[in-house]
């Protein structure tokens, strides 16, 4: 993201996070924060070299829909991808769609448990035996509230199971480093890359 | 003395009854009241319980085996919008909480319904450097019930009526002067401290006299010129070292001293220009309660630079150790560490960590920490734990004399450390601490825990995790409970012998306030305060 992306984002604030736009600053300050911001390290956030067209295709046929929203109706099952231009890198981008287990987002949701793993699967026993998988919703010390794969959500008292625990590196998306060739990857990258603006 | 009998070990509970009074009996505290707290648990006498601080009620009427039974009796929603952080005095039937920033309301215990508010007049310009604008509570003495206003006011205010009798200035809040603290009432006195040590002030502890409120006497955290312990700090830093009192502390009447400890140095991030051990910051304070002499000190971290204050609430009890009967001061630190010390003449008797830390090989034979090299902040962040908020921060431990252990309501959490400038502009709310500052490590790996440690070792005998932060603290009781909260609204009893939750409840918001107890009519109720409302159980 270069010095112009920045000011963007504090200008306009970034949607579905807790960064608020910031409207009442002069447009000298704003510069001088984009300057603070761009002398601080940072990763190397990639550009976008697929063809957003194609990647548009292969969210149709991959069915991305199912789980994602995007443009227009879509499944709730996934995060809200209507933004994700402007929240996630493509190199982010790049690791979810390979791995998504390993690259789970940080909650930005419920302000409470904003700095936790999102999207976590969590195994239940319950004391019958019954076992119960879902990805976390919400948890506090006694309870977790975990949506299963069929999108139900499941309200656990932690007193009522034999186990509970997270499935690291696990998550009900699935992995399409075999399902799209690297080509295909980096099109769907520059797909969702171009979603949404700063608001 | 008959003050001392509550610091014994083990001593005997017997059956208690409660009071009944369907009247509330005119507001009237003695100071012996006060010291035999523990003979009526029915009232919640002082911030901390008892002079002890221990946040441990005789009362057992709710225990181990009913307390999943309790029931909501009532709620009070407060008046006033802000961050709550008040631990209630109860006494003859009236309950004295504190709304922010310095509001206080009397509620019937009976029903939570108000008997009378009182609201300081608050400048316009109010500055609050490095706190947030809230109260945690007041002290009691006669009829008499006494306020520190964020604007750094003692208040005096009738118990029946909340009529203002006095109001003296502690401190000039245009030099950033701020109280959040509950004082302490002893014999005649109103002991106070202050905070805003990031505003570049030095700190200092007061008494005044109950009746008037004339300055009786001063003790200031940070020597001047000429006086011994100036020279640990480099040129004219000492001006602007903070070291302030921001928490109310512990009393020993049998030996007249008052234990309280100190805030951290300032600037906060940068100690190049405050070269030295920089006393008597985050340190314990041992203080003639008749001249506000300075006993003896002891310092938990020199030289600090991670804004560890000392400020928690230190535990006396008396303890067998080795064979030898010693009276004890107990703190669990900001620092991570728990200290053990010999409350007559501040010997250290033991140290261990009970959290995370990586600033430290450890404590040497006299409680030094023995510090890592490469722990201070940087331009880049260093990563060091325990985190800013600390291993504990202002929230007060209980200490159990039936169990003999020490409950703290713990925090794992680490923090990036950024170093400011090395020297601080008073009284600039925009230069806070000498810039700096830190970002935590938060996500899945952060958690709190309350954990229950050896009072006279600090080995860890159980803990009960939960999940996120909690700002509660924590309260013991003789049916053999310990009560906590967190951040996420949950209110909940432990079994103060092994950990184990035993009952809980979702108060809607987060909790940020130390539990108490207290009975009336025969019926023992505890209070759990989340978001702005007062929330009371007992027993259907």
């Amino acid at each position: 993201m270069g010095p112009e992306g920045v000011y963007a984002r504090i200008r306009g604030g970034v949607i579905g996070t807790g960064m608020p736009a910031f409207t009442a600053l002069d447009d000298a300050t704003v510069w001088k924060i984009v300057d603070y911001v761009m002398s601080l390290g940072h990763e190397d956030a990639g550009v976008a070299t697929g063809d957003p067209q194609k990647g548009r295709a292969i969210w149709e046929t991959s069915q991305c829909g199912m789980c994602h929203t995007a443009e227009g109706p879509g499944g709730d099952l996934g995060p809200d991808l209507s933004h994700i231009g402007v929240q996630r890198s493509t190199v982010s981008l790049t690791n979810t769609l390979n791995d998504p287990g390993h690259n789970l987002p940080l909650d930005a949701g419920l302000q409470e448990r904003a700095t936790y793993t999102a999207y976590m699967v969590y195994r239940a026993v319950l004391k019958d035996g019954k076992v119960v998988e879902g990805m976390r919703v919400n948890e506090d010390s006694f309870t977790i509230q975990l949506r299963d794969a069929e999108g139900r959500l499941r309200s656990i008292q932690k007193f009522e199971v034999q186990k509970l625990e997270p499935e690291p590196g696990k998550s009900f998306m699935p992995s399409y480093k075999d399902k799209l060739t690297p080509v295909q990857i980096n099109d769907l990258v520059a797909y969702l890359s171009s979603l949404g603006e700063a608001q | 003395m008959k003050g001392a009998k509550y610091f014994l070990c083990g001593l005997a509970v017997t059956a208690l009854v409660l009071g009944s009074r369907v009247e509330s009996a005119a507001q009237n505290v003695t100071y012996d009241q006060i010291l035999h707290s523990a003979s009526h648990p029915e009232d919640w006498i002082t911030y901390g319980g008892n002079y002890a601080a221990q946040r441990f009620s005789e009362l057992k009427q709710i225990n181990k085996t009913n307390v999943d039974e309790l029931k909501l009796r009532w709620v009070y929603q407060l008046r006033r919008s802000g961050i709550f952080e008040s631990s209630p005095i109860v006494v003859d039937g009236m309950m004295y909480v504190t709304e922010p920033p310095t509001t206080v309301t009397a509620l019937d215990v009976r029903t939570g319904r108000p008997v009378w508010r009182w609201t300081a007049d608050l400048p316009k310009d109010l500055l609050t450097i490095g706190l947030f604008p809230t109260n945690r509570g007041v002290a009691i003495l006669g009829d008499t019930v006494y306020v520190a206003t964020i604007d750094a006011h003692l208040v005096a205010l009738d118990a029946k009526t909340g009529n203002m009798r006095w109001r003296v200035e502690i401190g000039d809040n245009k030099q950033a002067v701020a109280i959040t603290q509950a004082p302490m009432a002893i014999n005649g006195k109103i002991i106070v401290g202050m905070g805003g040590g990031e505003g570049g002030l030095r700190g200092f502890i007061d008494a005044y006299d109950a009746k008037d409120g004339q300055r009786l006497w001063r003790l200031y955290t940070i020597p001047t010129t000429g006086e011994p312990g100036v020279e640990t700090w480099e040129g004219d830093s000492y001006k602007y070292g903070g070291a302030t009192t921001w928490n109310t502390g512990a009393y020993d009447p049998e030996l007249n001293t008052l234990y309280w400890g100190t805030g951290n140095p300032a600037p906060d991030w940068n100690g190049d220009a405050r070269k030295g051990d920089n006393l008597y910051s985050c340190s314990l304070l041992a203080i003639d309660a008749d001249t506000g002499k300075l006993k003896w000190y002891f310092q938990f971290s020199p030289h600090e630079t991670h804004d560890w204050d000392a400020a928690e609430p230190p535990i006396l009890f008396d303890a067998t150790i080795n064979g030898k009967k010693r009276k004890i001061v107990a703190q669990a630190d900001r620092n991570a560490f728990y200290y053990v010390l010999d409350r007559v003449t501040g010997e250290f008797i033991t140290g261990k960590a009970y959290a995370n830390e990586t600033w430290t090989k450890g404590l040497d034979a006299k409680g030094r920490p023995i510090e890592l090299p490469n722990i201070d902040p940087t331009p880049q962040g260093n990563l060091i734990y325990p985190s800013i908020t600390g291993s504990v921060n202002w929230t007060s431990s209980s200490y159990s004399p039936l169990t003999g252990l020490f409950y703290v309501d713990t925090r794992e959490q680490g923090a990036y450390y950024y170093k400011g400038h090395p020297t601080i502009e008073p009284h600039n709310p925009n230069d806070t601490g000498g810039g700096g500052g830190q970002k935590l490590v938060n996500g899945d790996a952060a958690y709190t825990a309350v954990r229950a440690l050896e009072a006279t070792t600090g080995d860890r005998k159980w803990e009960f995790k939960m999940v996120g932060d909690s700002w509660t603290g924590t309260l013991a009781t003789a049916g053999g409970l310990v009560f906590c909260a967190d951040s996420q609204g949950n209110f909940f009893a432990l079994d103060a012998g092994d950990g184990k939750p035993l009952w809980n409840i979702q108060l809607g918001n987060s909790v940020r306030a130390n539990p108490i107890t207290y009975a009336v009519d025969g019926k023992q109720y505890v209070v759990g305060e989340a978001g702005n409302a007062v929330s009371v159980f007992s027993l259907p």
